[in-house]
């Protein structure tokens, strides 16, 4: 029988004792606390852990002393149902009673050194209890020595060792009971064995190790109050301890020995090298033997008006990312333009009276507005129209023509009769083939997503006319995708082992892919685009799917000559391409095969991040109908740029559709910005400011620093992690943790009694002060990528340049001791709810607008009372329970008691709106799991 | 002597008791005045001391039935054990919380894939009590999810069908065959 | 619910009778059994016809055979199947556990055994089939804890008594893995009480065991007709009977695909000084008093041939001439591999209704031939046979009456006989 175990494990003293008392050979063998996870069993693993002869495992302390007692037991005994049952209630009352309030305390006060862990009273409550019951028996067992003192006796025997700090005159009993038991040779060898004679901190590793994987003790069990289920002999301490421990305090995160030395070198290491940004200059060149990332996000068309969907599908996911790889150092390039080309520009301009060019240059402008007031960093930001394209397209072209990769075919086409032009896909709309959706596009059907030839569309009309297209034949050349599949698959295979894609995109080629690939038609009869070089084509230009994602290619060459280093260049150059899903197979299926098959040692796609749907409200943006934000719109409604950054992000679509909601928005910008990284940020910037005149003052780090530290560098190797990987989402929640642990480190460590007490508390509240100031740095690059603005906001306040924008894979003191800061300032400014329904009004469209506008007469008569009447919301909040309470009790109809409920956490949504907290963290507490019947 | 139970409104030790078929001899029901929540079951022995503890009652329960629900061995008393402690404190405290709960039904799962009982080869109190508190949650489970825990739904079908056990719980449906998979 | 169960020890058809009695407390008492010969008792046949084992016989003296039928006696209501579906459930996976799956764990099990051959086409089929039956079981037992409603059936029982030999013998761990779902299911019913008291401790097997070619020589000695002739004759004789025995352990196997090798007791005996075929020549073409019978007296050797006077035990069903008639025919007819080493006279006496057969049978060695192979023990139960001294007067005359068909016969009237030659 073997027994696995970390060093100075507090449980090892039950069962040594256990198996000293029993006489059972039993080898203890010491692993490393991290190698518990080879032991695999429902629960939470943690040692130590039995393994019987027979390959059995026994992971809870007390059913291994049981087990160790018993096989002492002889066969002829018959237990006494009485004894045991004495026995059992002391051990039940150990488990689930003692223990959990006896590591907490174990944990903090040996662990952290903390002098008061908050836990004390309960235990000297629990220990009284206890100290009744030996007042009639000797033992706990009863008359004679048995489990149950084996247990409690490994359980107490912490308390009792010199320097342990704890003392209480009332458990006479239990202290002359614990001697007794330290007088028997099987209680002192256990003990000696455990401790290794270092005393308290023996335990010390093992306490730590154990409650960074431990169910947090004083959470979960007791935040659920009035739990029915019976928890055996327990005072009603149990209630109590809630409203006891603040929610923040309670839930510190335990980080391990290794982790916490790590951190402290880095730190260390960090306040002597600090950190220098590298600017790169123009023309931005791969660097040989460097990261040289090349990100391009998809082309805006540049005749639509860009919605927030377009912004956070593309040019603000690739910007989020771009910021971060400047961040690392890494040689980054970020390029993206307008795709121009397309009967949709010759449309336009016809109806406008202008020239396509025209009509291009007016609405390149417009797009590049937007974006420069999202402040999206392009190292270039450039269009399709141009003579590079031409070129580049050209080339392409002729060298699938030379390696036999085009076929020839006679198309038809629909041209409608009236307008006397080939219907581009665009303009054609009818029933689509497949699926028979009514408002399939000429080239694409919304609905089943797959692609279409316009003549295969059932009842096709003009959609500039609305006249019915007829068909007609027309020579042109077909890209042969079946050929070059083979080729395809093995470089999807290759890139989507090696780089990340994310999982739609995966999904969709390998759709794509097993579908079967067919020749793709890339010429149109149409005059606005690039035109085909090729005798008996030129009449014709490229279709537009061809010819933009060259557009990359070609905007790259009007930012630099020597575009081929990074586009012809697979070796040295990463190339990452951001999209919406709609965009995936043209990324990864069509455009690639056109560089495999032209075969100039193009730079493929090595990772792809494509988001899914952003829809609006409950509806899908739509520019014709007027729903949704577009282009300007945001600036217009006076909230900082930096915010809707923000809240796009934190909605992006990576893995499944989301919805813009104003409602949200606004919220989302109360609490998470206003009350949780702005507080943070603020609070501890102004105690500085206050308190020690500006300076950040010096850091002597103690356990508990140490730990903050450590679980800061925790977060942020996830940050890292998460962004490399693209998952901005993710990244952004990160952060968010980081001031979240932030605030609880200078709550719990309360500088603002420290700072009026003795001059080691000073010092000690300069400590924490000091962390966290230097925290609020470290914050100030992570959110750069997403909110570029507030970051400069808080280095300025911090009175440093952006010479330190780097992101260093450790968490250091950029701000020295001494540095002076400049004069604090709220981050972020508190929106009004009220704005929600009026800016939804106003973006949500022609026929919601009417609707709006008779909400807005009612919403303003509400909101004033809700407004300025706190009172009414709380009364109208009793009202509407009681109203649940009554409904419940009557067992009524689940809708009608779901919407009742509906209607109170609404009400009690608004109330803490009104009060300035969070509406989402209202309903965790006083959640009652129904008893079972 | 008999020895008197106050079940106090725990139904587990309820249906335990009528399971178990303890002759009036040795066991008498009492009920307190008093409701109170939070005390749990208790025992008061022949012997005049006062017992609490479901755990504690349970395994009583058990040894003075003619079941034999705590294993034949040592080792079978501890995993019974065991099982009591994890339903105390980790499961208690999941099937408070929506999120947890769902990631303990899958460790189950996952060790019932190889075992028909809890421990060893025999129904045992282990599997009694797991049955009564995780009975709301699997009543609420969706066809899809009690597919894919598919052997925690074979075992938790076996122990309800056992005489006895499922007293007058409702009885949670299970597909014999796949409908998503 | 009591009775006799007749089985040799370690019959794994008896098991699945012994566990299934376990469960409902049906009490069997198991007599001292000796397989080839308690079975073979002419008291035996009569209850049991075809000899086989396992054999039970209830308390009230009914008689029931066919492992499956007597585990359904013994059974209880609950190991039944409660509802004509769980009846119907539980019979299908008694018929599976037999009919499929049985035949290719023998296949596989029983060259590991030294049982049979090796066969490699065969092994490799059996195990494929196995796989495939597995598979079947695995998906079945994915949502079920036991194959038949809640509790243990005789379904279970059944299957898990056909499986044991793979998973003891061949089954090593890589080959039961993807069967995690059966593994999960017969671990768990081995380790029930009720058969652990039958059968003990089941280890799993770590290897897979294979064609056991020593244990097989040993079983089923290679006869070299060349080589063992006159010397090895009385050695061979004595090791060939013994071997018997084993043989007929197969017969109880009746869905060994492949043939029992039906062995020549014969084989590599010495040629005799009485030569059979000279003698069936000169009966067949001379006439039988003056020339046929001297010469039977002149050159039979009653050393290597024995006498034996055959009377049929069930006159009273015989009836009309005829039928007697066809009654002999039919068992000149099973016994063709006898015609080399065998003769036989036999007589149908009497008249319609009633008859009588005898007759004399002339046989290579002492033994009654019938005896030495199963293949010839069809019709011989219904005779009773008596050795007789051709030394001895009476004997004598009663040999010379048979060849001649003409006598007293002891007080018989001679109807008409047959010729086995």
């Amino acid at each position: 029988m073997k027994l696995y175990s970390d060093r100075g494990n507090p449980h090892l003293l039950r069962i040594l004792a256990a198996k000293n008392l029993a006489g059972v050979p039993l080898t203890v063998q010491y692993i490393k606390y991290e190698d518990k996870s080879k032991f695999h069993y429902p629960g939470n693993s943690k040692l130590p852990v039995l393994e019987t002869e027979g390959g059995n495992l026994l992971h809870t302390p007390n059913s291994i002393c049981r087990y160790l007692l018993e096989l002492n037991r002889s066969s002829n005994e018959v237990p006494d149902p009485n004894k045991e049952a004495i026995i059992d209630q002391w051990v039940e009352w150990e488990s689930v009673s003692l223990q959990p309030v006896l590591f907490s305390h174990l944990v903090l006060s040996i662990g952290l050194g903390r002098g008061d862990s908050g836990h004390v009273e309960d235990l000297i409550n629990l220990l009284r209890h206890a100290d009744e019951a030996l007042s009639s028996h000797k033992f706990f067992s009863g008359d004679q020595l048995g489990l149950a003192d084996v247990v409690l006796w490994g359980s107490l025997h912490p308390l009792f060792i010199k320097d342990s700090g704890f003392s209480d005159p009332q458990i006479s009993n239990i202290t002359s009971w614990h001697d007794q038991l330290m007088s028997q040779d099987v209680f002192c060898k256990s003990a000696s064995e455990v401790t290794e004679s270092k005393g308290i901190s023996a335990f010390k590793d093992s306490l730590l190790a154990m409650s960074g994987t431990q169910a947090p003790p004083s959470s979960k069990p007791q935040e659920t109050k009035a739990k029915q289920s019976p928890k055996g002999p327990q005072p009603s301490q149990q209630e109590n301890r809630n409203g006891a421990l603040s929610e923040e305090a309670s839930q510190t995160k335990v980080c391990s020995k290794e982790e916490m030395d790590e951190a402290v070198k880095s730190w260390n290491n960090g306040s002597k090298n600090r950190p220098k940004t590298r600017r790169l200059v123009d023309p931005i060149l791969p660097i040989a033997g460097e990261k040289n990332i090349l990100i391009t996000s998809a082309l805006p068309y540049v005749n639509n008006v860009p919605h927030l969907g377009n912004i956070i599908g593309c040019v603000l996911s690739a910007d989020v990312f771009a910021r971060f790889c400047r961040l690392r150092q890494y040689n980054t390039l970020y390029i993206c333009g307008t795709d121009e080309y397309g009967t949709a520009t010759e449309t336009k301009a016809l109806e406008e009276g202008l020239t396509p060019q025209q009509i291009c240059d007016k609405y390149f402008k417009l797009h590049k507005e937007v974006y420069d007031w999202f402040k999206i960093k392009f190292d270039y930001f450039g269009r399709t129209t141009t003579q590079e394209q031409t070129e580049i397209a050209q080339d392409i072209f002729w060298r699938l023509h030379k390696k036999d990769h085009l076929v020839e075919d006679t198309l038809e086409q629909l041209q409608c009769v009236e307008c006397k032009r080939f219907l581009a896909d665009r303009f054609v709309e009818g029933f689509c083939p497949f699926c028979n959706y009514e408002d399939a596009r000429g080239d694409q059907c919304d609905a089943c997503g797959k692609l279409i030839n316009a003549i295969e569309l059932k009842k096709p009309r003009c959609k500039v006319c609305g006249g019915t297209p007829k068909v007609r034949s027309s020579k042109h050349l077909f890209l042969n995708l079946t050929k070059l599949e083979p080729s395809l698959q093995s470089w999807v295979d290759k890139s989507s082992s090696e780089g990340t894609w994310s999982a739609n995109a995966r999904h969709i080629t390998r759709a794509w892919v097993q579908e079967g690939l067919r020749p793709r038609c890339i010429t149109r009869d149409l005059k606005w685009g690039t035109p085909v070089p090729l005798e008996g084509y030129t009449d014709k230009v490229f279709y537009v799917w061809f010819d933009a994602p060259i557009g990359y290619l070609s905007i790259t060459a009007n930012y630099t000559k020597e575009w081929e280093k990074w586009w012809k260049n697979p070796q040295q150059v990463s190339l990452y391409q951001f999209m919406a899903k709609d965009n995936v197979p043209f990324h990864t299926v069509v455009f690639p095969c056109t560089l495999i098959g032209a075969d100039d040692n193009y730079s493929l796609l090595n990772s792809i991040s494509a988001t899914e749907y952003l829809n609006y409200e409950e509806d899908k943006f739509s520019k014709s109908r007027g729903v949704g934000v577009f282009g300007n719109d945001a600036a217009e409604t006076g909230i900082p740029a930096d915010i809707w950054r923000f809240y796009l992000l934190y909605v992006r679509p990576e893995n499944q559709d989301s919805a813009f909601s104003w409602t949200d928005f606004i919220t989302r910008n109360n609490s998470e910005l206003l009350n949780n990284f702005g507080n943070f940020v603020n609070r501890a910037l102004m105690f500085v400011h206050n308190n020690y005149g500006g300076a950040i003052p010096a850091m002597e780090l103690t356990e508990e620093d140490k730990n903050f530290i450590a679980l800061i560098n925790k977060e942020l190797k996830t940050y890292i992690d998460d962004l490399e990987k693209m998952r901005l989402r993710e990244g952004l929640k990160d952060v968010l943790n980081m001031s979240k642990y932030g605030n609880q480190y200078i709550q719990s460590n309360k500088p603002w009694v420290l700072v009026k007490g003795n001059e080691s508390e000073r010092s000690r509240a300069g400590t924490v002060l000091g962390v966290a100031s230097n925290l609020s740095w470290l914050l100030s690059v992570l959110i750069h990528p997403y909110m570029p603005s507030v970051s400069e906001d808080i280095q300025r306040q911090l009175q440093v340049t952006d010479e330190g924008n780097v992101v260093l894979d450790n968490f250091i003191p950029y701000l020295q001791p001494g540095h002076k800061i400049g004069t604090p300032k709220p981050l972020f400014e508190k929106i009004d709810l009220s704005l929600a329904d009026e800016l939804r009004a106003k973006y949500g469209g022609n026929k919601q607008k009417q609707q709006a506008a008779d909400d807005q007469s009612t919403n303003a008569t509400n909101e004033n009372t809700a407004d300025t009447d706190v009172a009414t919301l709380q009364v109208e909040i009793t009202k509407q329970g009681e109203k649940v309470r009554k409904l419940k009790t009557e067992k009524a109809e689940k809708e009608t008691v779901d919407a009742e409920v509906a209607t109170l956490l609404a009400l009690k949504k608004t109330l803490a709106v009104a009060e300035g907290k969070n509406p989402n963290e209202q309903d965790t507490k006083g959640k009652k799991k129904g008893k079972k019947k | 002597m008999a020895a008197v139970l106050c079940v106090n409104g725990c139904t587990e030790i309820e249906n335990l008791l009528s399971f178990c078929e303890i002759p009036r001899d040795r066991i008498r029901v009492e009920e307190a005045e008093e409701f109170l929540s939070h005390k749990g079951p208790s025992l008061t022995l022949s012997s005049g001391q006062t017992v609490t503890g479901v755990q504690t009652v349970a395994a009583y329960l058990s040894t003075i039935s003619k079941q034999k629900l705590l294993g034949s061995s040592a080792l079978e008393r501890a995993q019974v054990d065991q099982w009591l402690e994890y339903w105390q404190i980790q499961l208690e405290s999941y099937l408070n919380d929506g999120t947890l709960i769902k990631g303990a039904l899958r460790d189950l799962d996952k060790f019932l894939s190889r075992m028909v009982y809890l421990v060893s080869n025999q129904l045992s109190l282990a599997d009694i009590m797991l049955y009564y508190a995780l009975h709301p949650v699997m009543l609420e489970l969706s066809i899809q999810e009690k597919e894919q825990l598919v052997n925690l739904s074979r075992w938790f079908n076996q122990v309800q069908y056992y005489p006895g056990v499922r007293q007058y719980l409702p009885e949670v449906s299970f597909l014999r065959n796949m409908l998503y998979s | 619910m009591a009775g006799t169960l007749y089985t040799y020890p370690d019959n794994f058809r008896a098991y699945k009778i012994l566990i299934a009695a376990e469960y409902s407390g049906a009490k069997i008492t198991l007599p001292p059994f000796k397989l080839g010969e308690t079975n073979q008792t002419a008291e035996f046949l009569k209850k049991f016809p075809l000899g086989k084992v396992p054999a039970f016989e209830t308390q009230d003296g009914k008689c029931i055979y066919e492992s499956n039928a007597i585990a359904y006696y013994v059974s209880s209501d609950q190991l039944r199947g409660k509802s004509p579906l769980e009846g119907a459930l539980i019979q299908q996976y008694v018929n599976f556990a037999d009919q499929e799956l049985l035949p290719a764990v023998a296949t596989w099990v029983f060259p590991t055994l030294g049982l049979m051959q090796y066969n490699k086409q065969a092994t490799d089929k059996a195990m494929e089939d196995i796989k495939k039956f597995l598979t079947v079981l695995n998906n079945a037992l994915l949502t079920r804890t036991f194959l038949v409603g809640e509790r243990v059936t005789l379904a279970d029982i059944a299957l898990a008594c056909n499986l044991l030999m793979l998973y003891k013998q061949v089954m090593d761990p890589s080959f039961r893995a993807p069967f995690s779902n059966v593994n999960r299911w017969f671990l768990t019913i081995v380790n029930q009480p009720q058969f652990k008291k039958i059968l003990g401790d089941v280890k799993l097997c770590e290897a897979m065991a294979k064609f056991d070619a020593k244990k097989y020589a040993e079983l089923h000695p290679k006869t070299d007709e060349k080589k063992e002739k006159k010397a090895k004759a009385a050695k061979e004789e004595k090791p060939k009977q013994e071997k018997k025995q084993k043989p007929k352990k197969e017969e109880e196997e009746d869905d060994i695909p492949t043939e029992p090798k039906s062995k020549d007791p014969y084989a590599g005996l010495p040629k005799s000084s009485f030569d059979m075929d000279e003698f069936k020549r000169t009966f067949s073409n001379k006439d039988t008093a003056t020339v046929a019978i001297p010469y039977f007296w002149e050159h039979f050797n009653k050393e290597d041939y024995s006498v034996w006077l055959a009377e049929y035990l069930d006159d009273k069903d015989l009836k009309m001439i005829f039928m007697a008639c066809n009654l002999v025919g039919g068992m000149f007819q099973r016994i063709e591999k006898l015609r080399k080493t065998a003769f036989a006279s036999v007589g149908i006496f009497g008249v319609d209704n009633n008859a009588s057969i005898s007759g004399i049978w002339i046989c290579r060695t002492q033994e009654l031939c019938f005896n030495l192979n199963t293949d010839w023990n069809i019709d011989s139960p219904s005779y009773k046979f008596t050795k007789l001294d051709v030394d001895k007067a009476e004997h004598k005359k009663l040999i010379n009456e048979y060849l001649l068909w003409e006598g007293d016969f002891g007080g018989k009237t001679f109807n008409q006989g047959k010729i086995f030659k």
